[in-house]
């Protein structure tokens, strides 16, 4: 076999070229979704249901991953604060990178793994089963009836879940600092509201939002256009959490740079 | 509703599937369209219904060519279509009952206890009761094709497609089926397309057949036609042999 040169550029411009398409097709699904929303019929049962889904079904792993991000976060602050004698700061040191960064990010994460995986499979079952046509063919939208619910109520929930792990990593940290490391839960609770400005939680719920948007969105477009039967609708589940983690991290940078 | 196909060609990359269908399908009977697997039997019929688009020609129902439609006005001639899919394509979180009310609730605006009238009666008609609270998981292979049957008849179509409806079916359970599909066309007197390779299923249901071969029409006409001809493609798929014009693609 001889050697091309030319052939390592054939192969990064294919790549570059797939990774061109599957962008367009992702962002040509969430206009798609977004432009349906005000469309007629309006279907407040599908809303619900996905919000259900995504959100409170969602609740008790956010619940348990923002307790335990507080707590060790409080841990691991404290060996370095007590160098210099400033334990106080260690509660809002937590709130900060909670409301900042953490929370909305491992939240995304979580959901991810749980909601991204779980939209891919679900309409790449459908799909290669044939239920989209059926829906095509009794005249109903697809794109309607089964993306613009679902990228809806992960844009509304993902912050409602970020404001739990914030909440929740808040009381992790502070149970903590008090009963473990012995601070004063009174200045805990003072000095962590003092330092922590409500823009810091907004900003954490406007990046929810917008992971909520790349997660379903990813899912639904991996899913809706899955292909070859099982195999396809797995690999459409570990491409969507594998697209949407990396997305949401890229984004994070990006929210992070411009935001703040 | 009588559907004229005309010309219709279409390729997928190098791999051309459709070379020039002329087809009619004649309004209140029944058309079989039989031919090998991968002929273009499927994507015929995914045209049909609007599922891909032709690279040229044309789909004339009620005087307008479909293929040129806009999604929106395509979307008022598909209501008139019920499809039977070939593995039914029943919604399976939905109940059999919620699978058949589902385009019910979605194009009528009749009562939840009206619908689940109609609902009982299209599940009569397919000789299925007290099925309703049932999910598709726990149907076999012959009643999810009855379910779908159900689906496809709920909002009274005019035109009735049945993909393979028989594939996969026992051959009692498969007459079971081409007598249900011959009773629905006589008691709702819709024009019905029928893709099949069960050669007596045909003969039985069939008032004309299309054969397609390598994406074109090689004989169209009426059972007996099919019976007498001497064309060696036909003579061969008919006769189930392996030898002769028509190849197995490797």
């Amino acid at each position: 076999m001889t050697f091309r040169p030319i052939a390592i550029f054939e192969y990064i411009g294919a790549r570059f070229t797939t990774l061109l398409e599957e962008l367009g097709g992702i962002f040509s699904t969430f206009l798609q979704s977004a432009g349906l929303l005000f469309v007629p019929p309006f279907r407040m049962r599908l809303f619900l249901k996905q919000m259900e889904f995504i959100g409170v079904e969602s609740s008790f792993i956010v619940l348990l991953t923002g307790a335990f991000t507080g707590m060790v976060f409080a841990l691991q602050t404290s060996y370095a604060f007590r160098l210099f004698g400033a334990e106080n700061l260690i509660g809002p040191s937590v709130a900060l990178s909670l409301a900042r960064e953490l929370g909305p990010v491992l939240t995304g994460l979580m959901v991810t793994g749980r909601v991204g995986s779980a939209m891919a499979a679900e309409l790449g079952t459908m799909k290669v089963t044939e239920q989209i046509d059926a829906l095509y063919t009794m005249s109903i939208n697809p794109v309607q009836y089964l993306i613009t619910p679902r990228v809806l109520s992960s844009i509304i929930m993902l912050p409602m879940l970020t404001i739990l792990f914030d909440f929740i990593g808040i009381i992790g940290s502070y149970f903590m600092a008090v009963f473990f490391l012995g601070l004063n839960g009174n200045r805990f609770i003072n000095d962590t509201i003092y330092m922590v400005d409500l823009k810091d939680v907004y900003i954490g719920l406007l990046k929810a939002a917008v992971f909520g948007a790349i997660i379903a969105v990813v899912g639904c477009y991996k899913g809706y256009f899955a292909e070859k039967g099982a195999e396809g609708v797995g690999k459409a589940a570990t491409q969507a959490v594998v697209i949407s983690s990396v997305s949401i991290l890229i984004a994070d940078y990006f929210l992070t740079a411009l935001l703040f | 509703m009588q559907i004229d196909i005309k010309g219709l060609k279409k390729s997928f990359g190098t791999n051309s599937v459709l070379n020039g269908i002329d087809l009619t399908i004649e309004d209140g009977k029944t058309t079989v369209i039989v031919g090998q697997t991968g002929c273009g039997k499927s994507v015929l019929i995914k045209h049909i219904i609007g599922l891909l688009r032709p690279d040229a020609g044309q789909i004339i129902v009620n005087g307008a060519d479909i293929t040129k439609l806009k999604r929106k006005e395509f979307g008022g001639i598909i209501k008139n279509f019920g499809v039977l899919f070939q593995n039914s394509a029943l919604f399976d979180s939905m109940t059999v009952g919620e699978n058949v009310a589902f385009p019910l609730r979605e194009h009528t605006g009749l009562s939840p206890s009206k619908i689940m009238d109609v609902v009982r009666e299209k599940l009569a008609i397919v000789g299925l009761k007290g099925v309703e609270q049932l999910y598709p998981a726990e149907l076999s292979g012959g009643m999810k094709k009855r379910v779908g049957l159900a689906r496809a008849i709920a909002l009274d179509p005019q035109v009735l497609i049945f993909d393979e409806p028989t594939t996969g079916l026992d051959p009692v359970m498969s007459d079971t089926i081409d007598n249900l599909i011959l009773n629905t066309q006589k008691r709702l007197g819709v024009t019905s397309i029928v893709i099949s390779h069960d050669i007596p299923g045909t003969f039985k249901i069939a008032r004309w057949i299309a054969m397609l071969y390598k994406g074109k029409v090689v004989l169209y006409g009426s059972p007996d036609d099919f019976r007498n001809t001497q064309d060696p493609i036909v003579r061969q798929f008919l006769e189930r042999r392996a030898e002769g014009p028509l190849q197995v693609e490797a």
